[in-house]
């Protein structure tokens, strides 16, 4: 093993930071006409009248589509089900365009087609739409009042979930919090905007798409436009950005793949920054009730959390899922987690970073740190006195799991020895300080994959897997792993994906790819150095023939034993073959259900609060996390960046802004969307443990890539608690929350 | 498409000359907000009139009574002269808190005066706006809550958006003049007198005429400054705009306030400048208490509604934190 655990930089770094990457929609296409999709200007009603001819008039503009003339597109009816290996995707049911009637801010009116963008977007200002809104009024959260049953939580979970007695413990326990817990509307935008570049030929379509999950969408455009999956490729060479988003078919990629069939020329259209806002999914924001029963020794008898989600009018589904997290994060015996959902007008909402953890341990570890306070323990101290030492949801032991490792080492780095338990009792020049840590954990999940490898004449290997580039650095690790599993030197492997034609993957979502993508790649690797093995040893001319198969490694791309080898370029010579190329499928086994795998973390918050204003800074985080084995430290590295960036972004600015009189967006561009920039980030010290987990997988890896966004928002509120004694129990915080601040 | 003639001037006269023949000819500098106005549809300008080709408008002068700054000076070149961070730090410090380096590096001094609004229904053309089209009654101006963002000074009964600028906040604290100039001749309008409050009946926030031209901004000296301060409360850190600024200006000999200049952005229709308070410092000593009461004094007129009720309080704060940040911070002490 040599190449796995390196820190290696990613293969397409330079040629990303040098722009020589093309991304989906930089592919160049003979005769590619443009469109701009227009998009509605209420979130409820219909539109009356609809004006196209100023737009028809243009000069370039070939055809307008409204939902008077666009060819019938059917509802991607598997939408239910998204992260199911059986390729099933689809953001929403409602397909726009196909009737008159708008059911969420920003929802497609019309798209022009021309000869060019510019054309395209000028035509597209001079359609005139009329509309009858209908009135409505709103709330910022979604309010319980008017929660209804969920369609399905990621379409395995029970969406209401209980384990012992919840409320009867609650109720005889000797200490009781009850508080409640929202989280907001929040937008991925990837610097990439979503857009689709159809090109038919023949009665097949071509799509070119960024996109998280290029078998989804194949399924999901195919289901669009009720054509067989067969006659759609879906190609998505590298994606700048997804974050969650970008996994489940947008109807955005359907309406322009049947455009371009009716206007017969190969369609490319973008998205405007904009419409990234309304029609492509977000996080919905929560609203959550949460209780928890203690004893006054600091053990938890109960948590009971009743989340209410925000979903769309036409279908009741909901990704920000905040009760699954917190079902096995403590060794409380009685738990209930019920999740429910309350209709408003928005487009269906998809997963963004650490989906259901972020807003669950958000409240939980909020909740704690207030338990703390009640109970008069360190916050340290409670987590250890629950600590889960087997998974309570399944009854099942870890694979590993090293959680009170990461509290003692990030308390180490951190300092927290230094911390005066007495609200609002540390100062550094003038400011009050406050430090706060919170738990995370994220399940390192697994879905079925398939890849082939291929052994060429000219002594490199072909890694042919279909998953998606989306920035974690997935070819990168493909090639360590391909590489210490052949034995075959990192510079001699290729890797080739985001084509449907390629071998089937599943999505470039939930942290899942190492454990899925990347114990496939392992181990069609092993078949084929397997088959390369045989190939020699029953050969008569080779020099190790007869040898035992199982005494014969190859190393540096030579088959040998120590004393005896021969290059593998020599035995394929031999078999008189231009390639041998293996192929492969992994399944779910019997063995992955015996034990639970989770990854853990401890964050650890620093933050300053100008007592005058109230105005809040991040200071310096600290994250321990346990991951298992870390295939590259660099880019996993890196993964827990972005993770704590988006938490940061959770926590402290990011929020949709919504006119709550009509539901439409008001703060839609990124002026006005507050995502970090680089002066909200503090000093990031992050690290990993340094343990593997050979009980997870045969990479001995767990999830890495969403645990960095959870748990860090309910850190930094709870250092601002302990800065302030203002405890922020909406997300995000905002300088008029810590306005009442005592002088 | 949408056609526009573009011209190069040379002269101002030649500016203001090609500007009149026209109609819906506008001045471009920098572009940074107009090509956006473009973009989204809400400009439709007949011409632009280009005013970088005329000469000797990027200077920034000490006249030893002023500093002056032409109308072309990126905001990049005024924020790093040494004239201003020596003699007018505050607009440096008010300066660098706006927008981003890039947009700065465009951005130039008469254009930043100019900037319009930045509410989301002056770019929602869908939206009525009374700073959009005249006659336009902004929908956050009769909702009986308000809404977040809105002004606390100046409402009126067409648009209460908050003057976007954080240059002209500062340069208002340092009571500065705006230079204008007319096919004829020359005139100096104080800042606070260049700006009026929305009005009803037409779309403009300032006193600038159809003939006239911002050639530059002179800034006196007279007052004696020698403490300044800008601190701009926002939900982002960088590329925000404010939630609510404060800009102060002191001229403290041995512990005694001799003048003050206090203003605050995102808190009126226009730059706000609060001269009551100002009057009250004058002669006092630089106290915390002295400033809390300055600061009492400045929103003693303020009109919230309920939704941006908590500016007021933060109002109040941020006004004594700024001007203990002033107090601390001497001339040349800071940039």
């Amino acid at each position: 093993m040599e190449q796995i655990t390196k820190p290696l930089n990613r293969v397409d770094g330079p040629d990303k930071v040098s722009g020589k990457i093309t991304y989906a929609n930089d592919v160049a296409i003979d005769k590619l006409a443009f469109g701009y999709l227009v998009s509605a200007t209420i979130a409820k009603g219909r539109v009356t009248s609809i004006r196209t001819d100023k737009a028809r008039s243009q000069k370039g503009v070939l055809q307008v589509f409204t939902h008077e003339n666009m060819p019938k597109l059917y509802s991607p009816p598997t939408y239910i089900s998204p992260f199911d290996p059986s390729g099933d995707s689809g953001q929403q049911k409602h397909v726009p365009m196909q009737d008159d009637k708008i059911v969420y801010d920003l929802q497609y009116v019309a798209l022009v087609v021309a000869e060019s963008f510019e054309v395209a977007q000028e035509a597209g200002h001079l359609i005139e739409v009329s509309y009858e809104e209908e009135k409505g009024t709103y709330e910022e959260h979604p309010n319980p009042k008017d929660a209804e049953e969920l369609e399905f939580l990621f379409g395995i979970m029970e969406g209401d979930y209980h384990r012992g007695k919840p409320e009867a413990a609650f109720e005889a326990s000797e200490v009781k919090l009850e508080q409640t817990y929202t989280t907001q509307t929040m937008h991925h935008q990837p610097m990439e905007r979503h857009g689709t570049t159809a090109v038919w030929n023949a009665g097949r379509l071509t799509v070119y798409e960024p996109t998280a999950w290029i078998f989804g969408h194949r399924k999901g455009v195919a289901e669009m436009l009720g054509m067989p999956v067969e006659d759609v490729t879906v190609i998505s060479p590298y994606v700048g950005g997804a974050f969650g988003g970008k996994g489940l078919v947008a109807p955005h990629t359907g309406i322009i793949a049947a455009a371009a069939k009716e206007v017969n020329r190969p369609l490319r259209v973008e998205l405007t920054r904009k419409q990234l806002f309304g029609c492509v999914g977000l996080r919905s924001a929560t609203h959550s009730e949460v209780k928890i029963g203690a004893e006054k020794d600091g053990t938890i008898n109960s948590i009971i959390i009743h989340t209410t989600g925000e979903t769309p009018e036409f279908q009741k589904t909901a990704f920000e899922s905040s009760v699954i997290a917190p079902r096995m994060m403590y060794s409380n015996p009685n738990m209930r987690a019920k999740m429910e959902v309350a209709p408003v007008p928005m487009s269906g909402p998809v997963p963004m970073r650490s989906p259901g953890e972020a807003s669950g341990l958000f409240l939980l570890e909020s909740a704690l740190d207030e338990l703390s306070y009640k109970l008069g323990m360190d916050p340290i101290a409670l987590r250890k006195k629950n600590h889960a030492d087997i998974n309570l949801e399944t009854n099942l032991p870890w694979t590993s799991k090293h959680l009170n490792e990461c509290y003692d080492v990030g308390a180490k780095k951190f300092g927290w020895d230094k911390r005066n338990p007495k609200i609002g009792s540390m100062r550094k020049d003038g400011m009050l300080v406050g430090y706060g840590m919170a738990s995370g954990s994220y399940p390192t999940l697994f879905h079925p994959a398939s890849a082939k490898a291929k052994f060429l004449a000219d002594g490199t290997v072909e890694l042919i897997v279909g998953t998606q580039e989306i920035g974690t650095g997935t070819n990168t690790i493909i090639r360590q792993i391909a590489a210490d599993y052949l034995g075959v030197a990192i510079e001699k492997i290729k890797v080739v994906m985001g084509n449907t034609r390629y071998p089937k993957t599943p999505p470039t979502v939930a942290a899942f790819t190492a454990a899925s993508v990347g114990t496939t790649v392992a181990k069609v690797c092993e078949q084929l150095k397997t088959n390369l093995i045989r190939r020699a040893t029953t050969n008569e001319a080779s020099p190790l023939f007869g040898l035992k198969a199982e005494t014969l490694n190859i190393s540096n791309g030579t088959i040998t034993n120590g004393t005896k080898e021969e290059s593998l370029q020599t035995t394929l010579k031999r078999a008189g073959r231009p390639y041998v190329e293996t192929q492969l499928q992994t399944q779910y086994s019997p063995e992955m259900f015996k034990k639970s795998s989770s990854s853990f973390g401890a964050n650890f918050v620093e933050v300053e609060v100008d007592p005058i204003t109230g105005w809040a800074s991040l200071k310096r985080i600290v994250g321990v996390y346990d991951c298992g084995k870390i295939i590259n430290p660099k880019t996993a590295h890196s993964q827990l960046i972005g993770g704590c960036v988006f938490a940061i972004g959770m926590a402290m600015q990011e929020a949709a802004e919504r006119d709550l009189s009509n539901f439409r967006y008001l703060n839609s561009d990124l002026g006005g969307y507050h995502m970090p920039v680089q002066a909200d980030i503090p000093d990031l010290d992050l690290s990993f443990l340094d343990h593997t987990d050979k009980e997870a997988n045969i990479l001995e890896v767990k999830s890495v890539g969403e645990l960095g966004g959870v748990g860090l928002q309910a850190a930094i509120m709870n250092a601002i608690y302990h800065a302030t004694g203002i405890r922020i129990r909406s997300l995000p915080y905002k300088p008029e929350k810590l306005l009442e601040i005592a002088e | 498409m949408n056609f526009f003639q573009y011209t190069e001037a040379k002269t101002a006269r030649d500016a203001i000359k090609a500007k009149q023949e026209k109609e819906a000819s506008y001045f471009i500098a920098g572009g940074s907000n107009l090509v956006d106005m473009m973009k989204e549809g809400i400009q439709h300008p007949q011409q632009l009139v280009d005013i970088n080709t005329i000469s000797g408008l990027r200077d920034i002068k000490n006249t030893g009574d002023t500093v002056y700054l032409g109308t072309l000076a990126s905001n990049t070149a005024a924020a790093e002269s040494e004239k201003i961070i020596n003699f007018a730090p505050l607009v440096s410090q008010s300066l660098v808190k706006g927008a981003t380096q890039q947009i700065r590096n465009m951005a130039t001094i008469g254009g930043n005066l100019m900037q319009e609004s930045r509410c989301p229904f002056f770019y929602d053309v869908s939206a009525a706006c009374g700073r959009r089209t005249a006659g336009d009654v902004c929908p956050t101006v009769t909702a009986k809550d308000g809404i977040r963002t809105n002004a606390l000074f100046g409402l009126n009964e067409s648009c209460n958006t908050p003057h976007p600028s954080d240059m002209a906040v500062g340069m208002l604290a340092l009571r500065s003049k705006v230079v204008l100039q007319s096919k004829k001749d020359t005139r100096k309008l104080a800042l606070d007198k260049f700006y009026h409050i929305p009005v009803k009946e037409n779309t403009k926030i300032t006193h600038l005429q159809d003939d006239e031209m911002i050639v530059g901004v002179e800034i006196p000296l007279e007052h004696g400054f020698n403490h300044s301060a800008y601190l701009k409360v926002r939900d982002r850190k960088s590329y925000a705009f404010a939630l609510i600024s404060g800009a102060a200006a002191l001229n403290i000999q041995t512990g005694t306030i001799l003048n003050a200049g206090l203003a605050s952005g995102w808190v009126g229709t226009i730059p706000w400048r609060f001269e009551e308070a100002e009057n009250f410092l004058q002669g006092k000593a630089a106290t915390e208490s002295n400033f809390r009461q300055a600061a009492k004094i400045a929103i003693s007129d303020a009109q919230p509604k309920k939704n941006n009720a908590f500016k007021v309080k933060l109002l109040e704060k941020i006004l004594v934190r700024t001007l203990l940040m002033a107090k601390e911070t001497p001339y040349g002490t800071n940039n």
